[in-house]
């Protein structure tokens, strides 16, 4: 497997905020904050984080917090995770399940929005972005593949995977030769025109990833792509991601508790509790 | 709104309704069908009386201008003179004096107070269309003194109600003896040469007898007439010849058919507002059928939308793709609503017409007012699918797609 980028995080996150004189949950807490002062703090974490690598970083997330609220029960799923992702890298997360690793990937994928931290795409902090943009944003460099395959019914796979090209301005026959080509690659030339409960599990999900694939994003998500899947399907879904990401230097990071994905990502890091900490799968 | 934007939501609501619900679709195409029916209908009940009435007017009663005289007491003199001065203007093509020469009838112990005429039959012909609607018997001849026609309210032909009235001549046919008070106080006995059914109210309830009879009966008649009525060659305007008779006498005063219509117009206008009325509760129930089947179509597809959202289509465009949706239910009823209505409704109503008590009633579609009611279902369902799918796309994506 070719890597062609690296993961890079706060792997010392206890020193950090110790650092800075606050505790984590300070900082989750403190989201709403002077933005001038928050900024400050973070561009030094931003900067020791990409100092490691040649190239400025993708993606890069600072001081991530997000709390799911219940009523009066509430549930603190990211707990001021940083970390950036470089041009091209392979990475999963990995951890238990309610460890947060999906939260995260929401929160990268522009999916959902954090309580408090900042997220930067290619220089580009998309915490000041209108829906609007940050929707364009989606569109234009990221790819999201959800766990259970997320297809629109009523269409084909070649129309579920030129939607997407159709949206960014391409033409009706552009976007129908765009999907057709990337069906080919994840191998389902031939099921263009199935709709996607004549398809396996297996082939939706490659469906997505050719859909998320489409506009060429630069960075690709996917949580828990092999979840629904059995173990044949997984890894054919797990080839072709990693092939992809190789072959088109698309950075892919997804999310995975089956230790056997671990195998197809150069790097991986852990979720436990909201926090993040660096482990090899 | 960008054109991939326009393309996305073309795209996705044509798959929609290709592949959607068959059902639902049908169900709601019909019912959306139904309302545009509703919108059409009374419009063009009201249409088609208000062009009955009209039309029956002017063939019957009024001609296309009237002549009276401008002081009512006196009649307008040495008519014939004046008749032909009318007749010889452009765009005249018949003018008729009638002159009222009775006022009851009687025969077999029933009578009543009805206008009875005296007229020049042939002259009368040519503006009048009476001389087509015998229902028994025949029109009045040239130089007859003792003839007599009626009209079918006087007899109550083919009105039940009125046979039963002790007033209507209901023993009386062709042939019969009716006996006339004259203008001047003095009875006559015409024999009943003809009954005549204009289906017009205003004209039934009259009868008419030749100026030679009149002539014999009563002193200065036919050299004095009280009305004088005109009828227009094709295509020449009521308004123009109006103003051409006017300068011709100024013991006159000469009316155009617009004028002569204005009442009617004005009890007319009641009739509309009602219709409007009607007309905006059609509306409601479109938008309510809309607003429903687009509610529940996004309840459904909370999920997809989440998705679509997800992976970079526009809210708007989503939005857009509901709109064109419903815009496509609005165009798919109005065609079909226009094809009911124009195919089976109008025709069958043309066979059984309504019965109203100016006569009989069919329905008459206007195209104008078909496409305005279709633009105004067209906006309705745009807006009633606008405002759910408006608010759908609000939601947060990961509340879309959880559900």
């Amino acid at each position: 497997m070719t890597v062609s980028g690296k993961l890079s995080h706060m792997t010392d996150h206890a020193e950090l905020p110790r650092r800075r004189g606050s505790s984590r949950e300070d900082r989750c807490e403190r989201d709403s904050g002077d933005d001038g002062e928050r900024e400050s703090s973070r561009g030094t974490s931003c900067r020791s984080s990409t100092s490691a690598f040649s190239r400025p970083p993708l993606l890069v997330a600072e001081h991530l917090c997000k709390t799911y609220r219940h009523g009066k029960l509430s549930v603190a799923a990211l707990r001021d995770v940083t970390l950036s992702i470089a041009s091209g890298a392979t990475v999963c997360i990995g951890g238990r399940s309610g460890s947060g690793k999906s939260t995260l990937l929401r929160q990268l994928g522009l999916i959902d929005t954090p309580d408090a931290g900042r997220i930067v795409i290619e220089g580009e902090d998309v915490g000041s972005l209108s829906q609007r943009a940050r929707g364009e944003l989606r569109l234009r460099k990221l790819g999201y593949v959800f766990q259970e395959y997320a297809l629109l019914e009523e269409l084909t796979a070649q129309e579920n995977v030129a939607l997407p090209a159709l949206m960014r301005g391409a033409s009706r026959r552009q976007s129908r030769r765009r999907a057709l080509k990337q069906l080919d690659l994840v191998g389902l030339g031939e099921r263009a025109h199935h709709r996607p409960k004549e398809l396996s599990g297996g082939e939706q999900q490659r469906v997505a990833i050719a859909r998320a694939l489409v506009n060429e994003p630069r960075i690709l998500f996917a949580d828990e792509p092999t979840a629904n899947l059995d173990s044949a399907s997984a890894q054919v879904v797990m080839r072709t991601l990693a092939a992809l990401s190789a072959e088109l230097r698309v950075a892919v990071v997804f999310v995975s508790h089956e230790p056997d994905d671990r195998d197809y990502a150069a790097l991986t890091v852990t979720m436990r509790d909201g926090e993040l900490s660096e482990g090899h799968g | 709104m960008s054109a991939p934007r326009v393309r996305v939501a073309l795209f996705l609501s044509g798959r929609s309704l290709l592949r959607s619900n068959r059902g639902v679709l049908a169900a709601t195409i019909a019912m959306l069908a139904l309302v545009y029916l509703n919108m059409l209908f009374l419009p063009a009940l009201i249409a088609g009386a208000s062009n009955h009435v009209l039309l029956r007017l002017r063939e019957t009663t009024t001609g296309d201008v009237a002549i009276v005289p401008a002081n009512r007491h006196h009649g307008i003199a040495d008519v014939e003179a004046y008749e032909h001065e009318v007749a010889s203007l452009r765009g005249v093509a018949g003018v008729a004096a009638v002159t009222l020469v009775g006022r009851e009838a009687f025969a077999g112990g029933s009578g009543g107070s009805w206008p009875v005429y005296a007229t020049e039959p042939a002259a009368y012909d040519r503006v009048f269309t009476t001389y087509r609607d015998m229902i028994e018997g025949r029109w009045l001849r040239r130089g007859e003194t003792d003839g007599i026609v009626l009209g079918a309210s006087v007899v109550g032909r083919g009105r039940r109600k009125l046979t039963k009235l002790r007033s209507a001549l209901s023993s009386v046919h062709v042939g019969s003896w009716v006996e006339v008070v004259l203008s001047d106080g003095r009875s006559h006995r015409f024999r009943v040469t003809g009954i005549f059914d204009d289906e017009f109210s205003a004209a039934d309830g009259k009868a008419f007898t030749t100026n030679a009879a009149a002539a014999k009966l009563l002193h200065g008649v036919p050299d004095t007439a009280d009305e004088v009525f005109v009828k227009t060659s094709a295509g020449a305007s009521s308004e123009a010849v109006r103003r051409e008779i006017t300068p011709l006498s100024s013991a006159v005063d000469v009316e155009s058919a617009a004028e002569l219509e204005e009442p009617i117009h004005e009890q007319l206008g009641s009739d509309r507002l009602i219709s409007d009325v009607l007309k905006v509760v059609s509306a409601l129930v479109a938008a309510i059928t809309i607003f429903m089947v687009t509610y529940v179509d996004l309840v459904n597809r909370r999920r997809q939308i989440g998705i679509e959202r997800a992976i970079g289509i526009r809210s708007s465009a989503i939005v857009a793709s509901y709109c064109m949706k419903a815009l496509a239910y609005a165009t798919l009823a109005m065609l079909l609503g226009a094809l009911i209505f124009e195919a089976a409704i109008v025709p069958l109503v043309a066979a059984h017409p309504f019965h109203f008590p100016n006569g009989p009633v069919s329905l008459r579609p206007s195209g104008h007012e078909m496409l305005r009611d279709g633009v105004l279902l067209g906006i309705v369902a745009v807006l009633a699918a606008w405002i759910p799918a408006g608010r759908s796309v609000r939601m947060r994506i990961l509340d879309a797609i959880w559900g």
